[in-house]
């Protein structure tokens, strides 16, 4: 007797209404027909699956993360100078502009001379000194820089905040490990630090392992924006973060930018905290931030976390709050969790309870 | 063929997933990655046509 299976199989081969061949089998490819080919056992396939899976995800890890993929810089911005020259050889008549068009601009970010870097020494005069340096365990001063650190407790964390002036924009820099000038290695961020000679270090964005615009010193290393908010800084000392809306990387190519990092969220809308953040990361977390007073007036903070009874971490809104609270215009998140770290003097200030991660890019402050 | 592979397929990349998801809790910036979507839309796909072979054969028998 055929069984229904065999005879409901048979119907792939050639329809439902194909009928059964000469011999009274199914059709010479049909499923119903028994095989005479060894199968497996079901276990033994899906342990053949999981080994699959294992090696593929090995062999993604190692290209992702162990093979080293150096990123050179794809281009070289303009610096104010040259964007300065570049209008003044445009006719006058291009300077005017329909209000749509102005509206467009003010997004962009500005690389006007509106506070030139060259006043900062003298409008903070009385943060540097005449030439000496003074230093303590939370403090720098010499006559470029002035870092004071305060060890904050509040809301059950630990954080440091480190309040920083200098006397002109190159004293504030970012690295790649390794020394690069390349994008793509990895190192400790003490070890970044102390490559560098910084004073204080910060780790960055990690941009490696993430997607979105680079800019470093100047040179830009990746162009595409991602769905990540941004934060620039330009030539004149400001900073600004941009949603990913409002960014217009273009205009970052035509009127250049000191830096630009991608990670965030930004912690502060028009100065004032948030609540909502462009970020799925918002919950209780070692953090690390950076913050803009004004030109030439900057502080980091880094976070403690996950250790109980001495640095729970924070919430992205108890980080936009404290941001706020210390009176910054601009904040914006780095990297966080065990890339969090703030490195003065040589010395890691926080506690790292889950372990330390290696970082590609730092943001440090360098007398050098 | 594809029959064949289209199962095999839906348990490699649901393992991806897996691995993924606990990955994230760790690094909590994981889903952000675009190899993390692709992954995710090819896993809907296969499981799609896996779904859609088994209902076939179902209906069959």
């Amino acid at each position: 007797m055929e069984s229904n299976y065999g005879r409901n199989v048979r119907g792939r081969s050639g329809g439902y209404s194909m009928p059964p061949s000469r011999n009274g089998k199914s059709g010479s490819r049909g499923y119903g027909r028994p095989s005479n080919k060894r199968q497996l056992p079901i276990g033994l396939v899906i342990v053949i699956d999981v080994v699959i899976a294992a090696l593929l995800l090995g062999l993604f890890y190692v290209t992702t993360y162990m093979i080293k993929s150096e990123v050179k810089p794809i281009e070289t911005l303009p610096t104010p100078s040259a964007v300065a020259e570049a209008s003044a050889t445009v006719p006058s008549n291009s300077a005017s502009t329909s209000p749509g068009e102005s509206a467009s601009a003010s997004a962009s970010p500005d690389t006007s001379a509106a506070a030139d870097p060259s006043e900062w020494r003298t409008k903070f005069a009385d943060k540097f000194t005449s030439g000496d340096v003074e230093k303590t365990d939370m403090s720098y001063k010499s006559a470029n820089i002035n870092i004071s650190i305060q060890k904050v407790k509040k809301d059950n964390t630990t954080c440091y905040v480190a309040d920083i002036y200098v006397a002109d924009l190159k004293y504030f820099k970012t690295a790649f490990a390794k020394k690069a000038d390349v994008m793509g290695n990895r190192e400790m961020t003490d070890v970044v630090a102390k490559e560098n000679d910084a004073i204080i270090a910060i780790n960055g964005d990690h941009c490696v392992d993430n997607e979105g615009t680079v800019v470093r010193n100047g040179q830009m290393f990746r162009k595409p924006k991602s769905s990540l908010d941004v934060l620039v800084m330009n030539y004149d000392g400001s900073m600004k973060a941009y949603s990913p809306d409002d960014f217009d990387v273009d205009k970052i190519v035509e009127n250049g930018a000191y830096q630009v990092w991608t990670f965030g969220p930004m912690l502060l809308k028009d100065g004032k905290p948030m609540t909502e953040f462009n970020s799925t990361v918002t919950g209780v977390n070692p953090r690390t931030a950076v913050g803009y007073f004004e030109p030439g007036h900057y502080c980091f903070v880094v976070a403690g976390g996950r250790q109980e009874g001495y640095s729970e971490g924070y919430t992205m809104e108890q980080l936009s709050q404290l941001m706020s609270d210390l009176g910054c215009t601009e904040a914006y998140n780095l990297d966080g969790g065990r890339s969090s770290e703030m490195i003065f003097m040589g010395n890691m200030l926080n506690q790292q309870a889950s372990g330390r991660r290696s970082t590609t890019d730092i943001l440090y402050i360098g007398d050098k | 063929m594809i029959r064949k592979l289209i199962p095999h397929v839906c348990i490699i990349l649901s393992l991806f997933i897996i691995t993924y998801v606990i990955l994230n809790e760790f690094n909590p910036s994981f889903f952000s990655f675009s190899f993390f979507k692709v992954t995710l839309i090819v896993f809907c796909v296969a499981s799609s046509l896996c779904a859609a072979i088994m209902i076939a054969l179902n209906r069959r028998a």
